[in-house]
């Protein structure tokens, strides 16, 4: 089923923010000294891979 | 017998007493900073599910508005244990601003970097050149 534009971009905006969120958190990460930050850290970044798959799903289908 | 020096030890700005409990506030600002991106992705994530239609498109952003609150409360209830957030002692909570306020004003006079690092002028290319960007 295709997408409306708007929801498109919608989609779009939220994974470039996702995106730069993914990598600076991934980065804090090794400069963080506590390990309970770093841990949620980790798993920031793990949660945010899965959801750049499937907003990167739904792009992949809009643009079809 | 005193001894006494001729001319004090200057210090610079690498001096370890400017490192003084730094991992922790360190640890605290990117708390902090990793608290407001949490805040501002629920945001985003709340605003862009009010302009989707698709229930395809509603359940991912719906999943991910879920996550995302889950992610601020586990990062809000960390900082509370940590007393590095104090929500309900404002009388606290402005002494910590004022000390990282304080210290970010330090940092940002500090002379770091007191060479000059530039890198430019040792690459015979830029990354853009093929689409003009040289040019521009």
């Amino acid at each position: 089923m295709a997408y409306a534009l708007h929801e498109t971009l919608e989609v779009h905006e939220i994974a470039a923010f996702k995106t730069v969120c993914m990598t600076k958190s991934k980065t804090m990460r090794a400069l963080v000294s506590d390990p309970a930050l770093k841990q949620i850290l980790q798993e920031d970044v793990d949660s945010s891979t899965r959801q750049l798959e499937e907003l990167s799903a739904i792009l992949s289908k809009a643009t079809q | 017998m005193t001894m006494k020096q001729a001319t004090p030890i200057k210090m610079d700005d690498l001096d370890p007493i400017n490192a003084l409990n730094m991992p922790e506030m360190a640890d605290m600002t990117f708390a902090m900073d990793f608290l407001l991106r949490a805040k501002e992705g629920v945001r985003n994530t709340a605003a862009a599910l009010t302009e989707t239609a698709s229930p395809q498109a509603r359940a991912v952003l719906r999943s991910q508005l879920r996550q995302g609150v889950a992610l601020h409360q586990e990062i809000t209830e960390l900082m509370i244990r940590k007393k590095w957030f104090h929500p309900y002692e404002l009388k606290e909570q402005y002494q910590l601003d004022q000390l990282s306020a304080n210290k970010t004003v330090q940092i940002a006079q500090m002379k770091l970097f007191p060479d000059d690092t530039r890198r430019k002028g040792m690459f015979d290319r830029t990354p853009d050149e093929h689409i003009g960007g040289n040019k521009a």
